[in-house]
């Protein structure tokens, strides 16, 4: 079973397996019953769903070759691979003329390690009682603000009291992503210049302002936090992009200002967190 | 356990009945010399090694050779359902005029193509090397 957060993983997972790799056209998970967990922005929902449907048909036909791990579709034009992942299925549509073991071995690998990693994540979170997987500055400064916030206090007080398991583990902080820790979006900069450019605003894709708002329902985003890989780091205000065709393609603008404030250039990475009041 | 070979040239069209032990095969047209140069393809490929056999079927005919006879049903709906998949994947996913399908198992393996007219599936074990198969097939 894939949960919300293993799905968000997986599908920013594909989505920057797509910028690397740029014959691979479609990629998509599903459940064994066909229902789709997580794909990459550009995958057409239907098209993934009935093709779910369609291979978890073929699954119940194969007893005749114990069960099926994988398939391969190869067609003049394009290659379609679809493998097992523990209870999930990977399926991949790729150029022909992509090398398939690379980009075979690329998705499998990647997904497979993310779903893992968040499974082991889960695990600790249950296993763990919740005062020493979030730090206790953070759910008291935010308790007044919202419902959810207010949640995570009286979780958070009632896990205070002493249980017999608390006292066996020992104390330590794990990452654990969660609504008060937000999640880092890797971009590639590109440079904004102009007349009309704000100097303290920086542009990113509606994509990722989408998800951000799903994460945080009704609370107001207006800054990110901006870190280079050199640990600079700077807040600022954002927008969406503008232009339309580089939605999706991991691309930050960036004005002149705030690279230098970061030290940085044009076709530098960082690493964007939304600022959640 | 021994091949069974089935080749049956009666009946007008082709039938498979999944409450039968055994299936139907059935063919009405005089094999052409393609036919029968894939046909002898096929048999030769399925003395190989770790090949277990072999199913081929157009329109109005079918031929079976499999080691397995126990689940001749089940090879057959497998081999079946491939091709029809392959034809939603390629309207779904724009991937052109049908190449072959590679369906692995936990046991097994099965290699399915079109050539002409005929829908050819070649089961074999997994440490087979399928696309030296795919060679003998194409020739």
């Amino acid at each position: 079973m894939t949960t919300g957060a293993q799905a968000f993983a997986v599908e920013t997972t594909l989505n920057e397996i797509k910028k690397v790799s740029p014959d691979v056209l479609t990629t998509f998970l599903f459940e064994q019953n066909g229902e789709i967990t997580a794909k990459d922005n550009e995958t057409d929902s239907s098209a993934a769903s009935q093709a779910g449907k369609v291979f978890t048909d073929l699954v119940e036909k194969a007893d005749a070759i114990g069960g099926l791990e994988s398939a391969t579709f190869l067609g003049s034009r394009r290659r379609m691979s679809i493998s097992r992942i523990d209870d999930s299925f990977l399926a991949t549509v790729a150029s022909t003329e992509s090398d398939e073991k690379y980009t075979g071995i690329l998705t499998r690998v990647l997904v497979s390690t993310i779903l893992r990693f968040t499974d082991n994540l889960s695990f600790n979170k249950e296993q763990e009682p919740t005062s020493q997987l979030t730090e206790p500055e953070l759910t008291t400064n935010t308790a007044k603000d919202n419902e959810e916030t207010s949640r995570n206090q009286i979780e958070t007080s009632e896990s205070a009291e002493p249980e017999p398991d608390a006292e066996q583990s020992e104390p330590e902080l794990e990452y654990q992503p969660s609504p008060a820790e937000p999640p880092a979006t890797q971009f590639i900069i590109e440079h904004l210049g102009g007349l009309l450019v704000q100097p303290d605003t920086v542009r990113l894709g509606n994509e990722v302002i989408r998800q951000w708002k799903d994460l945080y329902g009704e609370k107001e985003i207006t800054e990110v936090d901006v870190e280079t890989l050199n640990g600079q780091t700077t807040r600022c205000k954002f927008k969406p992009i503008k232009d339309s065709k580089l939605e999706g393609k991991g691309i930050i603008q960036m004005p002149q200002k705030i690279q230098l404030t970061l030290q940085t250039s044009n076709g530098e990475l960082v690493m964007v967190k939304p600022v959640v009041d | 356990m021994a091949r069974k070979k089935r080749n049956v040239t009666e009946a007008p069209t082709t039938v498979l009945e999944e409450e039968s032990s055994i299936p139907i095969i059935s063919s009405t047209v005089e094999e052409d010399l393609d036919i029968k140069l894939l046909r002898e393809r096929l048999a030769e490929i399925s003395q190989a090694e770790g090949v277990t056999g072999y199913i081929i079927r157009n329109a109005t005919s079918a031929a079976i050779d499999l080691n397995d006879t126990s689940n001749l049903v089940g090879f057959a709906l497998l081999s079946s359902h491939a091709a029809d998949a392959y034809q939603e994947f390629s309207a779904m996913f724009n991937l052109g005029e049908v190449g072959h399908t590679l369906l692995e198992g936990q046991t097994a393996k099965v290699l399915c193509l079109t050539i002409g007219e005929n829908t050819v599936s070649v089961f074999m074990e997994k440490t087979i090397d399928h696309m030296k198969i795919l060679e003998r097939l194409l020739g």
